[in-house]
Order: structure tokens, then sequence, then C-alpha cells
């Protein structure tokens, strides 16, 4: 096990290396930021300056270099807009972001398992058709398209909710969210059923794909003959097993959830890490992309590299396997 | 070589066996078109295409072309009309009223009337002439704002129609114009000349703008066909690459074996550990966008996706005998894996493809949407409806939401017919 994790861990340490190359010499080759940065009237001398506190003077490699040596420090650099560490900012969005994606999560998840066991149980009933067709919409659907549609509907025709922004934050024990207000999760609503559409679809069909398979086990059989009430059949023995897979995809799904949360936090101006990114983009704000980038990778990687190890205290056979490889 | 080629072919007999006289293809489109909905989908598919390729015959306007967009016919709801300018015309009405006379006025072409017919009559003891101005065809059906019958000899007055409270010109129907008398105060005796002037109030119907206009009064219907053409070309082209890659490397992968295999699938499993949105969103932070850019960005995310089933449908086929047979008789590498191992592999990847084409598409749209996209010089659905998400929360829901629906019919379409094809391709579904 030990040996299993520290190779997961080095191969992990290994793609950040990586990454930060990439990332880095990518981003640095965009275009020129002087002229973007620094103010077409500036003086000769002020443009100098201006370079020079920038480090945009010096060769890619030494700006490289100072940059690894920064980020080890947790330093990656100072936003060009903003005039605020990037890190810093990335990292002060990066609760709006979390909220978002949990509250995505856990809508996907409590939607998700009932509606997709329902029609696992009933395949052929029309509830379950119904539900198998709607996965598809959910699939099939750009997710910003939904977002807007969402606003549409919600916002504009019934104006039941806010169209955009976060909206007031409530503080319980000491933690800031929107949680704990009600015009907050008024504004956070529309955002994270967006979010969780297309999760909650991966959800359903999971799940049924799993209640399926697990229904003509013999494990169930028996059960049933034991003369097992149906809802403890399938409450306690199916829905148990189901949850390995489920577990696991869910746990992966949450990056994917933090990553598609660019999209739904510009439909939305949800003040979060994407939509700092896009901005970002627009403004050619190096640093703060590169910490964007650099805190996501991390972020990813950390989650692929637990849910990894989850799953191989979970089922043993991995863990067996990649020995072998 | 072409002497062996028999026995290539023999390899494929089998096949032939069971299937009996029908030929695959045969077979496969008989299969193919039992399910109502995905010959649906194939119908919405082929009309898709068909609008994407001959968009520049069918629109009704060149969005791009600025000579004919009208800024003011912007934001102009669904089934709103395009209009020429209204018609209006001054006409001199040339009378003598010490002889009767007879006059044939022509109008130019665009005029909704050809002509006009005015005579007139002194009437003798009086200082007054009766004047008749007949149109042909009537001005009955053309709604006109209210004629103005001006420059009038001193001291006459009509006996039609109303004078405007301090200005010269009266104000007169059209009807009344067919039988009117002018009489004066004094004596009528010069030649005068009457000014009338007609105004539509509103112009011809040139088009109509059956999705509406956007902020720029592009026509909707116009820019989505063309926003449809260069969403399926960006999407279908870059999948094509991604496929080429994908499909090469990942045979490489399953027919060598080894380091190799061991280092492309770890790049494919590196790779597809990522969501596709991220990786192409940190491509574009890198390479800045543009159309090129965009579809090398969907390359690289996509061809790991043709390089996973490449390896794992190639790792099936190397083991069967067909392969075997082909190795045994010393065909090159080359000739085996391009002639032999492709066209079995070909199936799976079809339906790979047809479904990556649709991510593609969204892919793209849900870039150009964040504005790190296709530039706005050659816009995709996605940048349309981008457009329009600004004037959305104003009711002016059409901008955004007709792109959208066409995106979508385009998507799903694409998704009803890989579904299918994914069914009538699969052996193990084949009965």
């Amino acid at each position: 096990m030990t040996v299993f994790i520290i190779r997961r861990l080095l191969q992990s340490v290994l793609v950040v290396a990586v990454m930060t190359v990439l990332v880095f010499a990518g981003v640095y080759a965009i275009g020129n930021p002087v002229e973007i940065l620094i103010s077409q009237d500036a003086t000769e001398a002020e443009r100098a300056a201006a370079i020079a506190r920038l480090g945009l003077d010096k060769s890619l490699p030494e700006q490289y270099l100072a940059f690894l040596g920064n980020l080890l420090k947790g330093d990656l650099g100072t936003s060009f807009v903003f005039g605020e560490p990037a890190l810093q900012l990335v990292l002060d969005r990066f609760p709006a972001t979390m909220e978002l994606a949990l509250c995505a999560m856990l809508i996907s998840i409590f939607i998700g398992v009932p509606l997709g066991l329902y029609a696992g149980l009933r395949p052929d009933s029309w509830g379950g058709r119904t539900i198998m067709t709607g996965s598809i919409f959910g699939f099939s659907l750009p997710n910003f398209w939904q977002g807007l549609m969402l606003i549409m509907l919600f916002a504009v025709i019934l104006q039941w909710l806010p169209a955009g922004g976060r909206g007031e934050r409530g503080e319980f024990l000491g933690i800031e969210s929107s949680f704990f207000s009600w015009d907050g999760l008024s504004h956070l609503i529309l955002p994270a059923i967006n979010l969780a559409l297309f999760k909650t679809s991966l959800v359903i069909r999971l799940t049924r794909a799993s209640v399926r398979e697990t229904i003509n086990l013999d494990y169930v059989k028996f059960a049933r003959a034991k003369g097992l009430k149906p809802s403890r059949v399938i409450g306690l023995h199916v829905l148990k097993n189901i949850m390995i897979p489920l577990v696991t995809i869910i746990g992966l799904e949450f990056g994917s959830v933090i990553a598609f949360a660019v999209v739904t936090e510009t439909v939305f101006a949800w003040p979060g890490m994407g939509k700092l990114i896009i901005d970002s983009i627009f403004q050619l704000d190096r640093p703060v992309i590169v910490a964007y980038l650099i805190v996501i990778v991390f972020l990813f990687i950390t989650i692929n590299l637990v849910v990894d190890i989850l799953y191989a205290i979970l089922d043993p056979r991995v863990r067996l396997s990649d020995q072998k490889a | 070589m072409s002497s062996l080629d028999p026995a290539a072919e023999g390899a494929e007999l089998p096949e032939q066996k069971a299937a009996k006289p029908v030929p695959p293809a045969v077979r496969i489109a008989k299969d193919f078109l039992e399910s109502p909905l995905a010959v649906l989908g194939l119908a919405i598919l082929s009309v898709v295409i068909l609008v994407a390729v001959f968009a520049p015959f069918i629109a009704p306007q060149n969005p791009y072309d600025l000579s004919e967009i009208r800024l003011e016919d912007s934001r102009q709801p669904p089934g709103s009309q395009r209009m020429t300018a209204p018609w209006e015309t001054d006409l001199g009405l040339a009378i003598d009223p010490n002889v009767e006379g007879r006059t044939e006025i022509t109008f130019t072409e665009d005029a909704p009337v050809d002509s006009a017919v005015l005579s007139w009559t002194p009437i003798d003891g009086e200082n007054a002439v009766a004047i008749r101005l007949i149109f042909n065809p009537s001005l009955d059906g053309i709604p006109l704002e209210p004629l103005r019958l001006d420059d009038l000899p001193r001291g006459s007055e009509p006996n039609i129609g109303e004078k405007h409270s301090f200005r010269s010109f009266w104000t007169v129907e059209a009807a009344d114009l067919e039988d009117f008398t002018l009489s004066s105060r004094r004596a009528l005796d010069r030649p005068f000349e009457l000014e009338l002037a007609i105004k539509a109030t509103e112009g011809e119907a040139l088009m109509t703008y059956w999705l509406g206009t956007d902020g720029q009064g592009r026509d909707m219907l116009s820019a989505i066909m063309y926003g449809l053409r260069t969403s399926l070309a960006v999407g279908v082209v870059s999948c094509f690459f991604a496929m080429m890659i994908g499909l090469s490397l990942g045979m490489i992968a399953a027919f060598f074996g080894g380091r190799i295999e061991t280092i492309i699938m770890r790049i494919v499993d590196l790779q597809l550990s990522f969501p596709t949105i991220l990786v192409a969103l940190m491509l574009l932070a890198i390479l800045g966008s543009g159309v090129e850019k965009v579809m090398l960005a969907l390359i690289i995310v996509q061809w790991a996706y043709f390089a996973r089933t490449a390896r794992s449908v190639a790792l099936v086929e190397r083991g069967k005998e067909y392969m075997e047979a082909a190795q045994c008789l010393a065909l090159s590498k080359t000739r085996v894996i391009f002639r032999h191992l492709l066209p079995n592999c070909l199936p799976p990847i079809i339906v790979v493809a047809t479904v990556q084409v649709a991510n593609a598409i969204a892919l793209e749209a849900t870039l150009s949407f964040l504005g790190i996209g296709l530039p706005v010089t050659e816009p995709s659905l996605g940048l349309l409806i981008s457009n329009g998400f600004e004037f959305m929360l104003s009711g002016r829901y059409w901008i955004s939401v007709y792109p959208g629906v066409a995106l979508l019919i385009t998507i799903i379409a694409i998704n009803l017919v890989g579904d299918r094809l994914r069914d009538v391709l699969n052996p193990r579904l084949n009965r």
C-alpha cells in the first residue's frame, strides 16, 4: 500500500512539474504585454521603469527560473490589473467556486441517485424511460445554453430568482457563505442547478447501470428469497454495493465540476475563480492566468490522487494490478 | 505483390458467408432504418448539413456584408419586416383655366400607381375650374399620409379638404380629388400649377425577419445559417484530424506494444483525466484565440478518445486469424496496419467520430460563448448566442434563443444518428 501511494505521489509531482513548464512557456508567449499594460502616451523612461518592475526585460528561461523559485515560496507574481498578489487573488475567489461546486454536487447526488435507482428498478416503465430520455438531454445540451434558458425562465419570465451575482453572504460559526442567508441562497440556486444538470445525468446513468447489474446477482436473489422486505433489499443490499463505483466517480467528477464552473460562473456572473480566469485572459493578466492554472492543476492532481488511493483501499484488485504493471 | 491480393481478400470471406447475399453496407443501412428516431435524426442532420453547405445561396441576406445591414432595423422581433423607404412624390398639376384641358402624368417604376389623368373644365360665369384627377390604379389600397394640396392661386380655394391653420396647404382626401372645384374671389385667367404631395405611410416589405434581428440589425435567420456553417466546419475538420492522429497512434500502440504503447497510453490517460473544457481553456489561454487555434485545441482535446478506442479495438483484432495470415505472408508492417487492421477497426471509430463531432461543436460553442473561441469575423453559433445574451435580460430573447435552438437541433440529431450507429455497428448486439 505504501509503495502504491509513493508511486502515485511521485507521478503527481512529475505531472505538476511538467504542467508548470507548459503553462509558463505558453502563457509567457501570448503577446507583448508591454503594449497592453502600459499606456500609449507613457514616456520612454516610464515604460522602461514599468518593464523592469514587471520583470519583462529578462530572457524567458530567466523569467521561468524566477517564477519557479517564487512558486515554491507561494508567490506567483502580482496581477498586472489588480496590483495584488495573483495567488492571493485566485485563492480569494476559491470559496465562491467551491460553494457552487459543492452545492451542484449535492444536487446531482440527491436528485441523480433516486432517479437512477427508479430507472434501474423499472427500466421499461414510463417513468424510467422518461428519466433516461431526460438524462440524454442533460448530456447533449451545452452547459451554457442550459444556463441561459434557466435565466430566461426563472429570472426574466417568472422573475422568481435573480439572474446573476452572488448576493449577500451570511455568517455562521465564523464561516462566511451564501448558504447562510436567504439572498445568498436565492442567488446560488440557479447557477448550482445549471452546474448540476450534467452531473445529474451522469449520476442517473451510472446508478441505473449499476442497479441493473446488481439486481440480478445471487446475493440479491438470496436476500429476496429470505423474505426480506423489498425496501430493505434495495436500501441496504443493492444501494450499499452500487455506492463503491458511484463514490469513486463522484469524487473524480468533483474536479470536472470545478472546471465547468468556468462556464456557469461566466453565465451567472458568479464571482469565482472561473470568472476571474476568463476576465484575465481578456486582459492578458498573465500572473493571474498562471496562478489559476497552477491552482487548478494542483487541485485536480490532488483529487485524482485521493480518489486513486481511496479506490485502492476500497478495492484491493486495483492495487495488485498496478503493482504488476 | 498483386498475386497475393486474393489471399488477403480471402480473409474477409467468412464474414461475407455469414451475411449471405446481402452486402454489409446494405445490411447496416437496413438495420439503421429500423429505428424511426434515428431516421428522424438523419433527416434533420441532412437538412442541417444542406443548409450549412448552401448557406450563401439560400440565406435571405449576407449577414456580414455591411452594405446589406441597416442599423435602424436592429433588435426587431421575429416576423417583423424590412421595409423600403416610403414612397413619396410631389405632383405638379399644371392647369390653364381659360381652356378645357387634359394631361396625363406617368410615375416612376417604383411607385405603386402607374399613371394619373388630370382634366379640367372652366366653369362659365364664375371664377372657377372643375378639376378631375384620376389615378390608375386608384390610391385606395395604399396607406397614405394625408395628401397635401399646395401652391393654390391667390384668393382661390377648393371645395374639398381642409386648410392648415396657418400654412398655405390644404389637406385633402384621395377620393375627393376625382372631382372637385377650385373657385376664386378674383379673376381666374392665368395658368397656374397646383402641387400635390403624396406620401405613403410605409414602404414595401423587402423581406421578413422570420427570426428577428440582432443588435446590429442583422437577420438572425441568415446569421444562424452562416453560423451553422462555421460551427459544423470547425467541428468536422478538427474531428477529422483528431481521428487521423488518434487512430494512427492507437493502432501503433496496439500493434507494437511495449514501451511505445506505455508512453502513448500514459499520455492518453493523463489527458483524459482532465475535463475537455479545462484542457481547451488552458490551451486557448496559452495560444490566444483564432480559428486555427480553436481547431488545434479541439484536435488536442479529442485525439485521446480516438486513440483509446482505436487501441482497444486493434488489440482485439490483432489476435484474429486474418492478422496472423497477413503477417505470415510477410506483408510489410505498414500494409498490415493500414490495409488489414485499419478497415476492421473502423466501425467503432465511426461511432466515436459521430459523437465527437457533436462534442466538438458543443465545445467550440462553449469556448466562443466564453469569448475565447472564434473571432467576431467568423461568428459561430456560440458567438451568436453570446452576443444575444446581453439582450436577453431585457426580454429580447430571440437573439440568443434561436441560435441556441439551431445548435441544439444539430447536436441532438448527430447524437441520435450516433446512438443508432453504435447499435448497428456493434456485432455483439447483432442478434
